[in-house]
């Protein structure tokens, strides 16, 4: 019997992406030199403000959510790759295939959006911020500009936000690649098994 | 087979769920809606911010991972010119209010001009102000033309009082603090800006 070796490198991915996920959120902001940090990742978002770490009570029950999802899912494509021929299994790949796929896609919808939101929300409320759209870049470094007055010397404060994705990005998106291969390998798989068979 | 894609739906179901319900349910019951939206450690300062609690500040910086008591700004210890190397040395006892934070001063750079002369001064090597530290930093300053900063330091230590001292002007600073920078075209005269006036 032929296995979708795909699924299974897929699950195994799964697993090791939310790992990952622990030690290296899948996108890093940072606003000054470490002043503020903002970890965005779909199973583990956090924020640093002069040190001190905080985390979003809905965005952590979302994060969470996703995770035990995700892990269900790859544990689904295991059990797809063991009897791939099963009438069940085609539920268990629809199950686990499409979350990687829903998850990157999802993320990086969510971050552009949120990225091109907030400077909008910002220059409407305070006049005297110049927020760059977006707020900061998906990869790269950019500035946000306040015109103040200190001792009644007028200044201009440039604040340097620099992002990044990280590692645990890419092992994301190569497994939303390899969840899409696993799910055309089925059919080939099916019909090698058919055959087979007779 | 529906059973399989039954069960898949309810675990589906499951897994989004009770991560919500947890986080969801106990605000609702106890009317705390921001507490939805807002870190358990940011919700006194949101709650202090709401009822105009003047006097929750120190748990407010608290809060934000900054010292109150350390809230004091920098004091001249003292300024020295060193002849042979061409440096101003500024001592300042400093104290950084930040609990978990170094500070770490990059940049400072400005230009003093003395009608058509001018020179730049700017600091030699970054300075680190480690957390929740008090204590005397050196900031270590050179200058395109050493013998002007030389005299620069006698006119603020008082011990030169050449007449150009009164048109001395402070110009073009820029100052880079944690990767926030600072910058100022004019910064009017020397004398008024030591002794705290407006340019």
């Amino acid at each position: 019997m032929k296995r979708n070796w795909f699924a299974l490198i897929t699950s195994v991915l799964m697993f090791a992406t939310v790992v990952s996920s622990q030690f290296s959120p899948w996108w890093k902001a940072q606003i000054g030199s470490d002043l503020v940090t903002v970890n965005a990742d779909p199973f583990f978002t956090s924020f640093n403000i002069l040190g001190a770490s905080y985390i979003i009570p809905i965005i952590f029950a979302l994060n969470v959510g996703t995770a035990a999802l995700f892990i269900a899912s790859g544990i689904a494509l295991i059990v797809y790759t063991v009897k791939p021929a099963e009438k069940y299994s085609k539920h268990l790949l629809s199950f686990g295939w499409k979350r990687p796929l829903y998850v990157a896609i999802g993320f990086i919808a969510t971050l552009a959006s949120l990225l091109y939101i907030t400077p909008t929300a910002i220059n409407a409320m305070a006049h005297n911020i110049v927020t760059p759209t977006p707020i900061v870049p998906l990869i790269g470094s950019s500035t946000i500009q306040l015109s103040s007055n200190i001792l009644n010397i007028p200044v201009q404060i440039t604040i340097t936000t620099t992002a990044t994705f990280t590692y645990s990005f890419f092992l994301g998106m190569v497994t939303a690649a390899l969840s899409i291969a696993a799910r055309i390998h089925h059919h080939r798989i099916l019909g090698a098994n058919k055959d087979a068979k007779a | 087979m529906d059973k399989v894609k039954w069960g898949l739906r309810a675990i589906s179901s499951i897994c989004m769920l009770i991560p919500l319900l947890y986080v969801i349910l106990p605000c609702m019951l106890t009317g705390d809606f921001l507490g939805i939206f807002i870190p358990p450690q940011l919700q006194k300062l949101a709650g202090s911010v709401d009822l105009g609690q003047a006097g929750d500040l120190n748990s407010t910086f608290a809060a934000l991972g900054i010292n109150p008591s350390g809230f004091k700004m920098p004091q001249l210890v003292g300024l020295t010119f060193d002849d042979s190397n061409g440096i101003a040395t500024l001592k300042l006892n400093i104290t950084n209010p930040l609990v978990c934070r170094r500070i770490t001063v990059n940049r400072i750079s400005f230009t003093v001009k003395n009608g058509t002369q001018s020179f730049t001064v700017q600091l030699k090597e970054p300075v680190v102000i480690e957390a929740n530290q008090t204590g005397i930093l050196n900031f270590s300053f050179s200058s395109t033309d050493p013998d002007a900063l030389r005299s620069l330091v006698n006119i603020i230590n008082g011990i030169e009082q050449p007449a150009y001292a009164e048109d001395l002007q402070i110009s073009n600073l820029y100052v880079d603090v944690n990767g926030i920078v600072i910058q100022a075209s004019d910064l009017g005269n020397l004398r008024e800006l030591f002794s705290g006036g407006s340019p």
